[in-house]
């Protein structure tokens, strides 16, 4: 679901690459013919009623889907996975998995009625560099608290705004759609949250900080190509990625690539990340949007004391 | 965008009803973007009453918007542009410029009362292959017909029905969305039409004999991929291009990756393909579009006697 949108190309390939057939597509947007390029006979559909009749003939003719893919808009997700659950299909959803960590607890009600499993797409923990920092912590002494800053910024035009990512209801603002894997990454390797403060959060950005079992974290992430370095600014470069731990530098830029087909093969053989995997980012991105912020006190991430925007649309 | 940008030009605002557009950064990252047509005419509009009031704006330079490019469905073609005129802009459209040949009269008139001008994207023109091949024929003696086979085949999957491309209200049909260009490159390189025969027709293929002043074409064009020749099956590619005169392959595969600008680069030096330019392709496929289809009698293109398929869609 959501095949014209601009993650899909990374599902359609993970699909293939794992083997797998896609027999079913939606999207309201008809702008779909990439999906020539990985699944030529693939039935599409731009309306759901005639996408969910299609399906529900599959299956009664014991030729039901296995799995529903869901890379639809971040609040529809929810519904699309129960839509998927009721329709006897296991379900693979980008992240976030849902908004809230309420509908987490439903949802984990419509997995066991259903006897199928929901799984989600979290990538950074199959990269190479988190996996070779999350041995290191590992291996490390138990009880080092480790000082870590991440800064990611990643500039959108204003399109930004007027699609359904701008707006804070559909997309959980800036924290959950463009930092949701990174905070799932922290809690992975350093446990649990003891603290989750909010110095600065606006429509292009936000700042705050973390304290997990094993890290205190500062961070910062934007879409506002006016935070990046001077440097980068000058040099052209849209994108910034940077987490220091202790002073030191940790490149993860590349390796990105087959992510997802990993991720689809674990998937298949037993090892998804399921609800419970999905929840403590989920907890965490929606204790950010819910918090007020503090402001420029305490242990701020440097980037926090930039000089704030307007946003771009006044009517 | 690429034409835009590499004849140096800058995109100002956009529009589409479908919010995936993040590619905008890549080429125009401080583009306005909206998803409401009322929201970019007034953005127009606005900045069309600073032009007049005589106030310099920073995001126009000169004061004013120069151009509107239209690659909407084919069907929208006309509103937009006389969206683009009435806005004070010239404007560049996409093949087919407009549905029906009555189209471009009365856009004769807005052009007119507006002052602007329409160019039309006619690319093959531009494509080094058709250049030499017009020159051969303009250096044959005047008397000469030549024998010309047509056929192109470009295999589209399920989607292409759901979408507008297979609504022949919408996208003109077969002939009209993936032939025009074709039609046109005939008629600028053969010249008048003078007889326009339909033998097959349906919403998967075309096939017919057009005269020329100066050859006699049989043509087939398909988006059924068992259509294709037994030998390009075999080989997995989905499409097939091959232009044969006087039982002479003229080879044009390459060489398409750079028509938009080149277009736009003609546009911009005054030697754009204006709407009169546009007139015998559009008549062409009007007329194959309201013909009806005299079945295999006559001399028919090879292809036309492949068994017909039903519509995949069943309901």
């Amino acid at each position: 679901m959501g095949v014209a949108g601009y993650i899909a190309p990374r599902h359609l390939k993970a699909i293939k690459n794992s083997g797998n057939n896609l027999i079913a597509a939606i999207d309201p947007f008809d702008s779909v013919g990439l999906m020539d390029s990985y699944f030529p006979d693939c039935s599409y559909f731009n309306e759901f009623e005639l996408f969910d009749r299609h399906l529900s003939r599959l299956k009664s003719a014991n030729k039901g889907i296995d799995f529903l893919s869901v890379c639809t808009p971040d609040y529809l997700h929810d519904a699309h996975v129960r839509y998927g659950l009721k329709l006897g299909a296991n379900v693979i959803t980008e992240k976030p998995m849902v908004l809230n960590p309420k509908n987490l607890d439903e949802l984990a009600i419509a997995e066991k009625e259903s006897g199928c499993r929901v799984f989600t797409i979290l990538q950074l923990r199959y990269h190479d560099i988190i996996l070779a920092l999350k041995k290191s912590i590992d291996e490390g002494p138990a009880n080092k608290i480790y000082d870590l800053d991440l800064t990611y910024i990643t500039s959108r035009g204003s399109w930004f705004y007027t699609s359904w990512k701008g707006n804070p209801q559909k997309s959980g603002g800036i924290a959950t759609n463009i930092g949701i894997h990174f905070y799932d990454m922290f809690q992975w390797i350093f446990g649990d949250v003891k603290q989750n403060i909010v110095h600065i959060k606006t429509h292009d950005r936000v700042a705050g900080y973390l304290e997990f079992d094993r890290a205190r974290v500062r961070y910062f992430l934007s879409i506002n190509s006016d935070t990046l370095p001077k440097e980068l600014q000058e040099s052209g470069q849209r994108i910034y990625r940077s987490i220091n731990v202790g002073g030191e530098e940790i490149d993860f830029t590349d390796g990105f690539a087959d992510l997802h087909t990993e991720s689809y093969k674990r998937i298949m053989s037993g090892e998804g990340f399921g609800i419970e995997d999905a929840r403590p980012s989920i907890q965490i991105v929606n204790d950010i949007r819910n918090a007020t912020p503090i402001g420029l006190k305490g242990d701020y991430h440097p980037f926090a004391s930039l000089a704030l925007a307007k946003h771009p649309f006044g009517w | 965008m690429r034409a835009i940008k590499d004849t140096g030009n800058n995109l100002i605002a956009a529009y589409d009803v479908f919010d995936s557009v993040g590619i905008v950064d890549s080429f125009f990252p401080k583009c306005s973007f909206y998803s409401e047509y009322e929201l970019f005419e007034r953005h127009i509009a606005k900045k069309r009453k600073v032009l007049m009031d005589g106030e310099s704006d920073p995001v126009y330079p000169k004061g004013k918007l120069d151009y509107v490019s239209i690659c909407t469905p084919n069907y929208l073609h006309d509103a937009h542009i006389r969206f683009g005129l009435r806005a004070g802009a010239d404007v560049i459209c996409e093949k087919p410029l407009v549905l029906n040949p009555w189209n471009i009269d009365a856009l004769e008139s807005v052009e007119k009362e507006t002052g602007g001008h329409v160019y039309n994207i006619l690319q093959l023109r531009l494509h080094d292959a058709i250049i030499a091949l017009k020159k051969r024929v303009a250096e044959n003696p005047s008397d000469k017909i030549f024998d010309v086979d047509l056929t192109y085949i470009t295999s589209r999957g399920n989607w292409y029905y759901t979408s507008w491309k297979g609504d022949p209200r919408k996208s003109g049909g077969v002939a009209t969305n993936i032939g025009v260009h074709f039609y046109d490159m005939l008629s600028w390189v053969f010249g008048a039409v003078k007889n326009n025969i339909v033998h097959v027709y349906s919403h998967d293929r075309v096939a017919g004999f057009l005269e020329f002043e100066r050859a006699r074409v049989r043509y087939f064009l398909s988006i059924n991929v068992d259509t294709l020749p037994a030998d390009v099956r075999l080989s997995g590619k989905r499409t097939y291009r091959s232009l044969m005169m006087e039982g002479q392959e003229i080879e044009f595969s390459d060489g398409f990756t750079e028509l938009h600008t080149d277009s736009y680069r003609k546009i911009l030096a005054g030697e754009g393909f204006g709407l009169q330019e546009a007139r015998n392709c559009i008549q062409i496929v009007h007329d194959i579009r309201n013909s009806s289809p005299v079945g295999l009698k006559g001399d028919y293109h090879p292809f036309a006697k492949l068994e017909l398929t039903r519509h995949p869609f069943g309901w």
